[in-house]
């Protein structure tokens, strides 16, 4: 007996209480206790065990289970048919007319003399504004005076629209499996009717809250295109890789803010409008928060800008400082109409010479990415690059990127009950750069579901905490959690009446009157 | 009973069983959305037919479901949610996330339903997805609150070392073995949770952890001496 291991008494005493234990295991074990008294003992003390387990507390049963279930299946049901998720791309006839250009520009510091001449050719008003030191030794963002209307434009057709009569356009697609292109270049046509932003909300119906939302995923693409293309004072040009993806990313940020029923609506909007997205997955799968956080990429405070001067081809890393220099002078020029349009066009004329000539031969000291093609035709400039080029940071998940500047900045969100502000430090890290996904744009558009929401917040919350040196008079986290908790019980209170309101009604009348909910 | 009714914004074939119930309370009708008198009258006919399906076995139901049936998965829920939000509270012992995890549970489960062959019971497979689906929550709890499991664990410990110091007749066995399961890891736990709470066999154990008859009866006794070796002060008593 006694060469049995304790681990081996162990596991025979264990399966000698649930009684299955073979006859000869059986009788080695009576054997055992009969003359073992720490044996004895350990199998007592095992069935006490047993006993106040099986004893153990049980859950109150939930009557009201399954109207809360059902009430999920037959929402999950709805969004089945309403096709959330922009995954695919499809390529569009339509917009074959855009006759694209693009160009690039940016930072470093080359070929100045060589340019110069060319540019002056190209843009005297350009020129002017520098001579007048406007934004002499700048670096401009290509793109600055765009609004929420072209931006619209760019979220949904991946065109951007560069001045009045909408000739002239950046755009962006995506014409292969893993290919991304960026062209700019003039329109063959005229767009009949140019989205505008008041259109689109009445077309899905946005409530007031939504209308925030979104305006605010507008003002944070905006600042996303300002900073994605410069050109500098010495004549290149860089452009964000990243770009291509935005629209993909806006599309899918805005669905995420939007009703089952809007989302049906938002579909035929982008059909309606020829846009070169469609919703294909069937299911409407919000990311969790933690997985958005362990997921996502923030953008790199110095990130990869594809740099194209006359004769080179070429990354580099464009600090954010310089981003943000850029979008500060873009404030100032944007009283100077036309600029955009202007050096567009010397953007153009900068691709088209570096096109027209052998760009190997042109700087063996500069390594062009071979994934980087740039081509021409007689009506458009365009860059080509892979998708896997510069580890894409922009998944098309439901995720918002907020640049913001280094320093305190506070956010004041409203909510049905009541305004939050939240406040975030940049740190030297990613300065002024902090993520918002859509879990927490959904929390701020629907917390009367305070119980989900909680739990989201505190997620959210801690996994900002982690990144984020929080400004501590700026986030008054534990009011926000005492606002939600109030929320919390007001929902409970009103039976959750209002997320679906004829659903409720009926079952509340339904329910048999004894049973509580919860 | 010949014509149909509207639920606010949702027709959803789900909202079935419930039509009757409805119509016996209003007692009167309700004017109808464009729906056809076909469809109301399956509708119909479909919901008398779920109430005299709550006598039949889980594989029936099953079948009838991944005919189409889809309204019989309410007698499944039924039948099952309450041994789930209790397995889930053995788990957890947090009465407050009980009820949504059982939802994502039983979300998940009316998903694969259609591609449920019947080789194993459903209450086995859907306890198999409440221990995978837990493990899930743990994992998440884990990241979102930047502890180890060790934190949790030395936690759970200290609370219990408090607990177990006071005197024998001011405790609360009941939560005291709480705590000592806590304090397992969560394989063994899940294994002795089965066993002794839940009351499955060792076969139904081995198919709801996915692992061999012998594995479970190696964590089940280990689970039971870690136990045994935390709570021993209560089990010690005369």
């Amino acid at each position: 007996m006694n060469q049995l291991s304790q681990d081996r008494i162990n596991s025979l005493l264990s399966q000698y209480l649930d009684g299955v234990l073979t006859e000869s295991d059986r009788r080695l074990v009576e054997e055992l206790l009969a003359n073992d008294e720490a044996a004895l003992q350990e199998l007592n003390q095992l069935k006490k065990m047993k006993d106040l387990l099986s004893g153990q507390k049980r859950i109150e049963p939930n009557a009201a289970f399954w109207t809360r279930l059902s009430a999920v299946l037959d929402q999950q049901k709805d969004e089945e048919s309403l096709l959330p998720f922009p995954r695919r791309y499809v390529p569009i006839a339509a917009l074959a007319g855009v006759a694209g250009v693009l160009l690039i520009g940016s930072v470093i510091f080359q070929n100045r003399m060589s340019l110069f001449h060319f540019v002056t050719q190209k843009s005297q008003m350009v020129q002017s504004v520098y001579e007048q030191g406007i934004m002499k030794g700048s670096i401009l963002p290509l793109l600055s005076h765009i609004d929420n209307n072209q931006v619209l434009q760019f979220s949904l057709l991946g065109v951007l629209p560069l001045d009045a009569k909408t000739q002239t356009a950046l755009k962006v697609d995506q014409n292969a499996s893993n290919g991304y292109q960026i062209k700019i270049g003039r329109t063959a046509r005229k767009k009949s009717k140019p989205l505008t932003v008041k259109d689109f909300y009445a077309d899905i119906q946005a409530t007031q809250q939504q209308k925030d939302v979104i305006d605010s995923l507008f003002g944070l693409a905006r600042r996303r295109i300002e900073a994605s293309v410069l050109v500098s004072e010495n004549h290149a040009v860089a452009i964000d890789p990243t770009l291509a993806q935005l629209n993909k990313v806006m599309v899918s940020n805005i669905a995420a803010c939007l009703e089952p029923f809007q989302r049906v609506r938002f579909s035929r909007f982008l059909e309606k409008s020829d846009a070169p997205y469609t919703f294909v997955s069937k299911k409407f799968v919000p990311a969790s928060p933690e997985s958005i956080y362990v997921e996502m990429n923030r953008l790199s405070p110095s990130h990869r800008f594809m740099v194209v001067t006359a004769d080179t081809l070429t990354f580099a890393n464009v600090n954010a400082e310089i981003i943000r220099e850029a979008q500060r002078s873009a404030e100032i020029s944007a009283q100077i109409q036309g600029i955009a349009q202007r050096n567009l066009e010397m953007a153009e004329g900068l691709l088209r010479r570096y096109a027209e000539r052998e760009p190997r031969a042109a700087n063996a000291a500069q390594v062009a990415a071979p994934s980087l093609e740039i081509w021409k035709d007689a009506n458009a400039v365009g860059i080509q690059f892979q998708r896997d080029l510069n580890e894409p940071r922009w998944e098309v998940r439901q995720r918002i990127v907020v640049p913001l500047p280094r320093g305190v900045r506070t956010y004041t969100v409203a909510s049905p009950s009541g305004r939050f502000e939240f406040g975030f430090y940049g740190d030297s890290v990613t300065p002024g750069e902090i993520m918002i996904d859509s879990a927490m744009v959904k929390f701020f558009k629907q917390n009367n579901q305070a119980e989900y929401n909680l739990r989201m917040m505190d997620s959210i919350f801690n996994s900002l905490a982690s990144r984020f040196q929080m400004h501590p008079g700026a986030f008054p986290l534990d009011s926000v959690l005492r606002s939600l908790q109030e929320a919390r019980q007001k929902a409970f209170e009103e039976g959750r009446r209002t997320r679906l309101p004829m659903q409720n009604e009926v079952r509340l009348r339904k329910k048999d009157p004894s049973s509580n909910d919860r | 009973m010949e014509s149909g009714y509207t639920f606010g914004l949702n027709t959803t074939k789900n909202n079935v069983w419930f039509l009757g119930l409805v119509d016996a309370y209003l007692g009167s009708r309700r004017p109808t959305a464009p729906q056809s008198a076909d469809q109301s009258l399956r509708r119909m006919q479909s919901s008398l037919k779920s109430s005299s399906y709550t006598e039949k076995s889980d594989e029936v139901l099953i079948t009838l479901f991944q005919h189409g049936e889809r309204d019989v998965y309410k007698i499944l829920v039924e039948r099952y949610q309450e041994r789930v939000r209790n397995l889930i509270y053995s788990i957890f012992h947090d009465s407050g996330m009980v009820d949504d995890l059982a939802q994502e549970i039983f979300i998940k489960a009316y998903e694969a339903l259609p591609t449920f062959r019947l080789d194993s019971s459903f209450y086995t497979w859907i306890y198999r997805i409440t221990v995978n689906k837990s493990r899930d929550e743990m994992r998440r709890r884990k990241v979102r609150r930047f502890l180890s499991f060790q934190t949790l664990i030395d936690e759970a410990n200290k609370e219990l070392t408090a607990k177990l110091s006071v005197p024998p007749e001011e405790r609360d066995a009941k939560e005291i073995v709480t705590l000592g399961l806590q304090a397992l890891p969560e394989k063994f736990r899940s294994a002795i949770i089965l066993k002794d709470i839940e009351g499955l066999s060792y076969e139904e154990i081995a198919e709801v952890l996915q692992c061999e008859l012998g594995t479970v009866k190696s964590r089940l006794s280990r689970a039971r001496s870690m136990l045994r070796k935390i709570l021993r002060p209560l089990l010690e008593e005369k």
